[in-house]
């Protein structure tokens, strides 16, 4: 029987904050009297759900370290959640300011979960059947700041400049999804949570703000130039250890140990991260008028977002480690243009200093570190290519409209400079990826109600990358199909219904089972975690 | 039928110009007119070529230089008022009366009439404002000889600053003029997008500022130093919330053979990514598929995919001086099924008509269209539709708001398009209860209209 406890109090000033809202609002702007100068709020509240179809699979809980995840739902309701998305703005023809946070309250990681495995669960602080307190916080109630900026427009002689400074998002380059994969992994972290969840989310929906400062200068009409500089480093959230699509209990937020065997667990020490100093990029753009084809080049000097080994050390500390590479430098070329009604786009990207993916390490004493002369995972050598292209479609008697979207990502390993023992055993030099949507539209289904249907696939053609780490989920042969109802009833409110389903031959994130030489698997980790979700959204 | 201004032309003369043709050989189809014919333009035609005189009815009057004269007191970027304000409407058309108006109304007002007994027409006197500013009729002049339609018929050479082909001999010239037409130099419009569903209710579907510029209007310019691109145009998203930020960039070729660039700012990514170019039959999803891409702003983006034959000029009721229906509120103007009676103003005025059929070959969900054109401004007033089963489906309008001040006539600030299908419709563009309307700016810069500055005022 599940303790239903009080809600938090970020639940009721959510809840306190809907009520209070002019509902009759398409969204707040302040009328300031002054035409140049716009200053709005806008508000959106959000209501979801998720539905696990599926028992866990025999072998997927197999492994002690790989089985929280799995463990703590059983089928039925696996997220109730309420989300706020609060954006303030302050436009002026010379500049603003935008301001914007996040809050969101999920019952069920507010609640005890259904773990039944005392022995195999690798929460130290809790009770097995309790979300750690860092689980329980980022996906079950917390405030965030996300944007925070202001910005300047100003000319210097003929050139146009626009100086941006304080938290936002950027990207370079074209990618559409596989962001990991281009020269936008350099500009800042991803929400592989949110990724996770809308498995089909494009890449600008799922990054991540950064302190940062950049300078865009318009030369002429054809030709710009953009820097910037980081000034803090943020890793790449990935899912909780024990959440929903957590595949690991040894990685991510809320991790608390690695069993190495009955009753012998290792404890989790904090994770080495990168300077927040040191990462920063230029880009130059040029439109060719006479072909209608946008050029880029870029270089960027960037730190890894998501780990890029763990070190473990069973012998004298008993602690394991998850270490972050720095100082990875990326050099890129990309082209765009259209054709019709089709929009393609490509991007290649040459990395050095660049994380292999590795096994984990063991390492005595923990003393291993991410500089040059310390670090124990793989480094080397990679190549990146994105393809993707946007196709709209035309009206038909199959629908009336809609869009096509997909891409294909490919990186190579191309030497490896340091530590080549560490290299997972099983990775392959070239990787070959896939991801699409095909989402036909409806108009006017019912008065004031239009629909679409997307259909996205995601499929790790061949491969198991050496170069980007779960590098589109991260199992090869294998991937994610969905399918979904969206609407939008009119413009004002948003909603859709999905069905995600996982496939490719399962098998837990490494293998052997509870192995003390575990190796990366590239197996389909989540294929008994199949779920539909629903959402409700609405803007004031 | 052939168009009426050459019906006019004295026989002498016709026989000098077809002994000129004889004389320089074999013209191709696609040359300009004689200098015979462009003198023309400086009498028996206006600078654009319509005819000066008015009917011999009365009911449609000569031009006499149109309406440039701004009110005291008006302020660049007021609401222009509706300087006929004080006239009654000579007579109305209702679904009763309307056979004996048939010939002078469109298909789809017709339509409008046969199914709703409470709309009317309201025909008001006909007032020919269009006007443009004097280096314009000149540039029109010069254009007369010089202009040449391109190989497809899709674009033209040797054209700047005015009506490219004031005196017309296609279909095909008679789109390229509505493309090139004059509406000013540099604006910027607060814009709504107001959807009408067939249940009545009133949606706002876009809330944004338009900044359009037309190089093909910078007046200093000439065809040799004109690059092709003829409008610019950009248009930042405030609304719906979740579409705030947003903004789309358009650089307009006049020859369609070369690219089009479209451009997208993307909220999230802060970053601006080459748009698919959203033309033809491709719905447009701000008005929920009401419209299609190709009837935005009556004509939008190539129009490759149709044959365009000039079925000649004739008298119609076409909206005109709409003044008062682009200063009304929103709940005023935009009733159900139609826009109200009482805020549109219909005028007698002589069009162009042009019959736009699919192509062999071709697929386009509207196969047969009307155009009309108004002969003062050459811009497209509205447009017929109908599907591939030869049912009348589509009607596009255009408020023709007159700006004495610019001056001129334009289309561009209120248009939309009737779904008979579905019963809905939309005005869009539109600066109905803004703060300001269609205000003349000093020309942006030419980066201003790059895509990497496009994010510039986005979020």
């Amino acid at each position: 029987m599940k303790r239903i406890r009080m809600p938090s109090r970020a639940l009721l000033v959510m809840v306190l904050a809907i009520a209070l809202l002019p509902w009759q609002a398409q969204a707040f702007e302040f009328d300031t009297g002054n035409s140049d100068m716009r200053i709005r709020w806008d508000n959106t509240f959000k209501y979801s759900a998720a539905y696990r179809l599926n028992d866990q699979s025999d072998t997927l809980i197999a492994d002690a370290n790989y089985d929280d995840g799995d463990r703590n739902f059983d089928s039925g309701l696996v997220s109730n959640r309420l989300d706020w998305l609060s954006e303030f703005e302050v436009n002026l023809p010379k500049g603003g300011i935008r301001v914007s946070g996040a809050a969101w309250y999920d019952q069920i990681y507010n609640e005890d979960n259904d773990n039944d495995s005392p022995l195999t669960n690798n929460s130290t602080s809790v009770d097995y059947n309790e979300f750690t307190d860092d689980t329980k916080k980022l996906h079950g109630r917390d405030v965030e700041l996300l944007d925070a900026f202001g910005y300047l427009l100003f000319d210097l002689g003929d050139v146009g400049v626009t100086v941006r400074a304080g938290r936002f998002t950027q990207i370079y380059g074209e990618t559409l999804f596989f962001g990991g994969n281009g020269i936008a992994e350099a500009q800042g972290p991803t929400d592989l949570v949110k990724l996770l969840t809308v498995p089909s989310s494009q890449f600008k929906e799922v990054l991540r703000p950064v302190e940062q400062i950049s300078c865009d200068l318009q030369i002429s009409p054809k030709l710009s130039f953009g820097a910037y500089y980081q000034l803090g480093w943020h890793k790449t959230r990935i899912p909780a250890a024990g959440s929903y699509l957590s595949n690991a209990d040894i990685i991510g937020d809320g991790t608390e140990s690695w069993i190495l065997g009955p009753g012998f667990a290792l404890a989790h020490r904090g994770d080495l991260e990168p300077d927040d100093q040191g990462q920063g990029g230029v880009k130059l753009r040029y439109t060719l008028d006479s072909v209608g084809i946008d050029l880029g080049l870029y270089a960027a000097r960037y730190h890894a977002k998501a780990p890029s080994g763990a070190y473990i050390d069973p012998v004298a500390t008993l602690k394991y480690r998850w270490v972050y590479a720095q100082d990875i430098d990326t050099y890129g070329v990309s082209a765009t243009g259209s054709l019709g009604q089709l929009n393609w786009a490509t991007e290649f990207s040459y990395r050095t200093n660049a994380p292999l993916n590795s096994d984990p390490q063991v390492n005595v004493g923990l003393t291993g570190g991410n500089e040059e002369n310390d670090r124990l995972y793989a480094v080397g050598n990679t190549f990146h290519a994105n393809l993707n292209g946007i196709y709209v479609l035309q009206a038909n008697p199959l629908w009336d409209g809609g869009a096509f979207l997909a891409e294909l990502a490919y990186n190579k390993r191309l030497d490896i400079t340091d530590n080549e023992s560490a290299l997972a055993q099983n990775t392959t030099e070239d990787a070959w990826a896939l991801r699409m949507i095909f989402e036909p539209t409806y108009f006017q289904v019912l008065t004031g109600l239009d629909l679409s249907v997307p259909m996205g696939v995601g499929w790790n053609l061949s491969g198991r990358s050496s170069a980007v780490a779960n590098f589109n989920g991260g199992s090869s042969g294998a991937g994610d199909l969905s399918i979904g109802l969206k609407g939008v009833y009119r413009t004002v409110w948003n909603a859709g219904l999905s069905y995600v389903k996982y496939f490719g031959a399962e098998d837990t994130f490494t293998v052997p089972h509870n192995s003390a030489g575990p190796h990366l698997s590239f197996m389909q980790t989540l294929a008994d975690r199949d779920f539909i979700s629903f959402y409700i959204s609405r803007t004031f | 039928m052939r168009p009426k201004h050459t019906m006019t032309i004295p026989k002498t003369l016709f026989s000098a110009v077809l002994v000129l043709v004889l004389l320089l050989g074999v013209q191709s189809a696609t040359a300009a007119v004689t200098a015979e014919e462009a003198a023309l333009l400086k009498t028996t035609l206006t600078p654009f070529g319509a005819e000066r005189a008015g009917n011999a009815e009365g009911t449609i009057p000569a031009w006499d230089g149109g309406y440039t004269k701004v009110p005291a007191g008006y302020q660049n970027g007021d609401h222009r008022a509706d300087p006929f304000a004080d006239e009654k409407p000579l007579f109305s058309i209702t679904g009763k009366n309307m056979d004996q108006y048939k010939d002078k109304l469109a298909h789809g007002i017709q339509y409008l009439l046969k199914k709703h007994p409470d709309f009317r027409v309201d025909v008001y006197p006909t007032h020919r404002t269009a006007a443009a500013p004097q280096w314009v009729y000149d540039n029109t002049f010069k254009n007369a000889t010089r202009a040449k339609l391109a190989e497809d018929g899709l674009g033209v050479t040797g054209a700047f600053g005015g009506i490219p082909f004031p005196i017309t001999k296609s279909g095909y010239e008679a789109m390229v003029n509505h493309r090139l037409a004059w509406r000013g130099e540099s604006l910027q419009q607060p814009m709504k997008t107001m959807v009408v569903t067939p249940d009545g209710k009133l949606v706002m579907a876009t809330d944004g500022i338009q900044y359009f510029s037309w190089p093909y209007y910078y007046k200093e310019g000439s065809p040799e130093t004109f690059d092709g691109i003829y409008q610019l145009g950009q248009l930042v998203n405030t609304g719906p919330a979740y579409k705030a930020g947003e903004a789309i960039l358009v650089n307009e070729v006049i020859d369609e053979s070369k690219p089009r660039g479209i451009w997208q700012y993307l909220v999230g990514q802060r970053r601006v990514r080459r748009a698919p170019s959203i033309s033809y039959d491709t719905p447009d999803f701000v008005t929920s598929g009401i419209g299609f891409a190709d009837e935005a702003f009556l004509l939008f983006g190539p129009n490759g995919r149709h044959d365009f034959k000039l079925k000649g000029k004739k008298e119609m009721f076409i909206i005109y001086n709409g003044n008062r229906a682009c200063a009304a509120k929103f709940k005023d103007l935009l009733t159900p099924n139609f826009m109200n009676p009482d805020y549109v103003r219909w005028e007698l005025h002589r069009v162009y008509v042009v019959e736009a059929t699919l192509k062999e070959g071709q697929r386009h969900a509207v196969p047969k269209r009307l155009y009309y054109f108004d002969e003062d401004t050459w811009q497209i007033m509205m447009i017929d539709g109908w599907d591939a089963n030869g049912e009348m489906w589509r009607w596009s309008y255009n408020l023709a708001m007159l700006a004495p001040d610019i001056p001129c006539v334009t289309d561009v600030v209120s248009w939309g398009t009737f779904n008979f299908q579905t019963g809905s419709y939309y005005l869009n563009e539109t600066a109905n209860e803004s703060p300001y309307q269609y205000k003349v700016m000093p020309r942006f810069e030419r980066r201003f209209f790059s895509p990497n500055q496009l994010g510039r005022r986005a979020r």
